[in-house]
């Protein structure tokens, strides 16, 4: 079985971004400041080339990029919004 | 003449990135006096000093805009308030504002203020400072024009901004350095001692400084005016960017929620203030002028999160353009978490709205006219400039 979204996402957060091994899905990524504001954009160019989804001002929100889990959401609303067309 | 070398780009520059490269290539290399970037955005044609190595500094220009528009994304600027009414005056002021000694340079980005430039100047500081200190309960401070570099470290502000960093430097304790300064100007720059300080490039640091590495007792506004210093190379011009300037800020320190209520309460106080002010004028998503280090990253979570609006005032003289005079600024925990001030079980959220006074006063006077007893009379009224 292929890796979730949710997976890739950690393993880029922790591998490339030096996020600590033990964030969870749902771990406030901003908030604890976890994730800084330069950061934002790397994880927007690794959803678009991992996933060949565009993201949009409003999808990078930081309600939207508050957790893995949230992240994840945009993603499947992109990949739905692309398998619709 | 100057030589002129036209350096092709890797990637065109953007539409919406035409202002912050334009800004930006001032500082690309002190050899380049002047640059043009081409209608279509793929090069930039700059003019040389004599003597200067045309590799050398085409090399800069290319690295410094490659840096700029890597990755770049196309974030539309947001508007969430404007007063569009058109201005009563549209001729250029600059020529009649010198000629009356209202305002003459000392040198670029020098200005000396005098008489009504002076009273419309102050006039703005007592009407904000009152809303802040009324209102929102501001506690006033008066905040010194040095800071120390290590507290601009803590707050990374040269990795932000290191092209608009002002040092200033004392001589160094020691007879022959003192000698060397009196008799032989020649030496001074070899008998300096630092750089352990800089000329502030804004106000709200020294409120981070004041309440470092303790808890926060409780939530706590604070409004202080201050000379500020920016370089900015070759872009001085007019009132509207000065190397030293004065900057009313209201800073808010405390819980994320009131942090931000407060940010935005002051939006709604700026349009009332631009409304009585008669003024063309917008509020509107912005980013600051990060170096190319951090500047697409940082451009990018600036405009998605709106975490800076900036009050952009028209300049009638020049259909199209405007400046900013106000940023209402969120930093969220950032400042906190840099400078230890703890609140709630985590850190302090930071937020803070600045003016630049004289930008705003060359504002109205490039709308209003350059003769203040021709203002209409709501407008001095606002200001309380009949006395």
């Amino acid at each position: 079985m292929g890796e979730t979204i949710e997976e890739a996402l950690r393993r880029f957060l922790v591998g490339e971004l030096g996020l600590p091994p033990e964030v969870a899905v749902d771990s406030p990524l901003a908030e604890s400041g976890l994730l800084v504001s330069a950061q934002l954009l790397e994880v927007v160019v690794f959803v678009e080339d991992t996933y060949g989804v565009v993201m949009r001002p409003v999808d990078a929100v930081p309600e939207k990029m508050r957790s893995i889990a949230t992240i994840a959401g945009v993603v499947r609303e992109r990949l739905r919004e692309r398998g619709a067309a | 003449m100057s030589a002129r070398v036209t350096v092709p780009l890797a990637r065109s520059v953007p539409a919406d990135l035409r202002a912050d490269v334009a800004e930006r290539l001032s500082h690309a290399a002190s050899g380049v006096v002047g640059h043009e970037i081409a209608a279509d955005g793929s090069s930039v044609t700059i003019a040389l000093a004599e003597g200067a190595a045309p590799e050398a500094a085409a090399a800069s220009v290319s690295a410094l805009v490659d840096g700029m528009t890597a990755r770049h994304r196309d974030v539309p600027r947001v508007v969430v308030f404007e007063h569009r009414v058109t201005p009563r005056h549209t001729e250029a002021v600059w020529d009649e504002l010198v000629a009356g000694g209202l305002v003459s340079l000392e040198g670029a980005g020098l200005a000396t203020l005098a008489g009504d430039a002076v009273d419309v100047v102050e006039a703005l500081d007592r009407v904000i400072t009152t809303i802040a200190r009324g209102a929102y309960g501001a506690r006033p401070r008066q905040y010194p024009t040095l800071i120390a570099t290590e507290a601009l470290d803590r707050a990374h502000y040269f990795s932000s901004f290191p092209h608009h960093a002002t040092f200033a430097l004392h001589v160094r304790d020691d007879l022959d350095a003192i000698d060397a300064v009196a008799s032989r100007p020649e030496t001074r720059a070899g008998v300096l001692a630092g750089p352990a300080h800089v000329l502030s490039p804004a106000v709200c640091f020294h409120a981070y400084v004041e309440l470092r590495d303790r808890p926060l007792a409780e939530h706590l506004a604070l409004t202080a005016r201050g000379r500020c210093f920016r370089w900015e190379s070759r872009n001085f011009e007019t009132l509207e960017r000065l190397w030293d300037f004065s900057l009313r800020e209201i800073i808010f320190l405390g819980p994320e929620g009131w942090v931000e209520d407060q940010r935005r309460a002051w939006v709604d106080e700026t349009a009332r203030l631009v409304e009585s002010l008669e003024l063309d004028a917008w509020i509107e998503t912005a980013n600051d002028p990060f170096f190319i280090g951090n500047f697409v990253a940082q451009r990018y979570f600036q405009l998605v999160s709106h975490t800076k609006y900036e009050l952009r005032l028209a300049l009638p003289y020049a259909p199209g353009r405007s400046l900013a005079a106000a940023s209402y600024n969120l930093h969220r925990d950032y400042f906190g978490r840099s400078f230890g001030i703890a609140e709630g079980g985590g850190f302090a959220h930071t937020s803070c709205v600045g003016f630049g006074l004289e930008r705003f006063a060359w504002a109205l006077f490039a709308q209003h006219g350059p003769d203040l007893r021709g203002w209409p009379a709501t407008v001095r009224r606002a200001l309380s400039l009949d006395g």
